[in-house]
């Protein structure tokens, strides 16, 4: 045990010179341990950094998936938060700024000031990688594709800074929160990509007539909802004969074939635009 | 008399038009500016309430606001409009639940001396909320869903 002890501290270099000089073990244990004293702490730092690197991409995005994408996005693509898979982040316009904001959070983004200063930095230079990702492009002229809005009767269910009826998502910031091509399908198949927190639910008082709309508040004994013309109705639910949440639809009509070709392409430029209020 | 109350409003459901407003003792059932009418009443002619059966008065529904509360609420149509500092919320009048808020961050560099950061209570007109801020600003809002219209800083 005692030799193996003595191999041990002279191989990681910290061990004092308990083996007899003039034995030949000695020696090459000698010329071993020089070696080591000289490599060891460059190999120890050189890998510690690699695996720093390593680990700062990983645990970033390990992180950024776990508790940013539920808003942001998978990729970055934007959701209830805006999309970050573009290369310039208007309030993040350095990484600082970047790792401040995570840390502080912004309006409804919570912040993260849980997350050690390394795990931040991973956070946000994994974020950096999605605006690193190819561009999508957009054909199309918004300018146009705002007339086409206008007569397809979108202002009907939509606010556009301050225009609009405000049954259906407000589009104010759309295009900082969808791709085009989330939009160019919302258009085509509603039903394909239904908004979050605008569950669509059919209720059938004992008297009066079915009221179809969107949930606004929901308890255990009552409901209120908003139909498609604005009116506000409240149930108590032990009045109500049916009640049924209407999964996988949505008020939106489809304008598979109302809209297409050069006229779609307009609209989902103007939609891509919005990026809120300037 | 509830039930003739309900259908006097039925026609104009939803909008609060100016001439409702003018006419507001007209609608005991609602409350559509910040003193009731235009005559500053603040007296609700309804009569459900009486000196003999007051003392019977149970809580329906409570409603927990962020900040204090000194609010003149309006009552339109079923639902009854609130405003706090830099914030406003809808809720059903039948339940007291939420049915949108709306939310102004406070400037940080924001000073009140002598009073806390309250706000006295919003007006309605057609389709819209108005609401003033702490920070000066008159703000619009959409009754229906609580999205901003239009803001517009009245003063400095």
């Amino acid at each position: 045990v005692p030799a193996l002890h003595t191999a041990f501290t002279s191989a990681i270099g910290i061990g004092s010179m308990t083996v007899s000089p003039w034995t030949p073990g000695a020696r090459i244990l000698d010329t071993l341990r020089n070696t080591m004293r000289r490599w060891v702490p460059g190999v120890i730092l050189a890998v510690h950094a690699l695996a720093q690197a390593a680990a700062d991409d990983v645990v970033g995005r390990r992180i950024f998936e776990s508790q940013c994408a539920l808003c942001h996005g998978q990729n970055g693509g934007g959701g209830r938060g805006p999309a970050l898979n573009r290369p310039k982040l208007e309030r993040a316009p350095d990484d600082e700024a970047l790792r401040k904001l995570i840390s502080d959070g912004l309006g409804d983004m919570p912040g993260a000031w849980q997350l050690h200063p390394d795990e931040l930095a991973g956070v946000a230079a994994y974020v950096r990688t999605l605006g690193m990702l190819p561009h999508e492009t957009v054909p199309g002229d918004a300018g146009r594709g705002a007339r086409v809005y206008s007569v397809n009767g979108c202002t009907g269910c939509h606010i556009v800074a301050g225009q609009g009826t405000g049954f259906g998502p407000e589009l104010t910031a759309i295009g900082s929160r969808r791709s085009a091509a989330f939009l160019r399908q919302t258009i085509l198949r509603p039903d394909a990509t239904l908004p979050s927190g605008f569950q669509y639910v059919s209720a059938v008082p004992a008297k009066g007539a079915a009221v179809r709309g969107i949930r606004v508040n929901e308890d255990s004994f009552t409901i209120q909802l908003r139909d498609a013309r604005g009116e506000h109705h409240s149930f108590r639910k032990s009045e109500l004969k049916a009640l049924r949440r209407l999964q996988g639809e949505t008020p939106m009509p489809s304008y598979e074939k109302q809209i297409a070709g050069a006229d779609l392409d307009d609209l989902v430029a103007y939609l891509a635009g919005l990026k809120g209020k300037p | 008399m509830k039930w003739f109350a309900l259908l006097l409003c039925l026609p104009a459901w939803g909008q609060v038009s100016f001439d409702r407003i003018v006419n507001a003792s007209r609608e005991p059932g609602n409350w559509l500016t910040y003193s009731g009418n235009y005559q500053g009443h603040r007296f609700s002619p309804l009569a459900q309430v009486t000196p003999s059966n007051v003392a019977s008065l149970r809580v329906k529904w409570a409603y927990q606001m962020d900040s204090r509360a000194e609010v003149s609420p309006i009552v339109a149509d079923g639902v009854m409009y609130v405003t706090g500092p830099n914030s406003a919320a809808a809720l059903d009048v039948r339940t007291g639940r939420e049915l949108w808020t709306w939310k102004r961050p406070i400037p940080k560099d924001y000073q009140n001396i002598g009073f806390g950061k309250v706000n006295r209570g919003p007006a309605i007109l057609d389709d819209q909320i108005f609401v003033a801020t702490l920070d000066c600003y008159l703000v619009a809002l959409d009754t229906k869903s609580g999205i901003e219209r239009w803001s517009s800083k009245v003063e400095d």
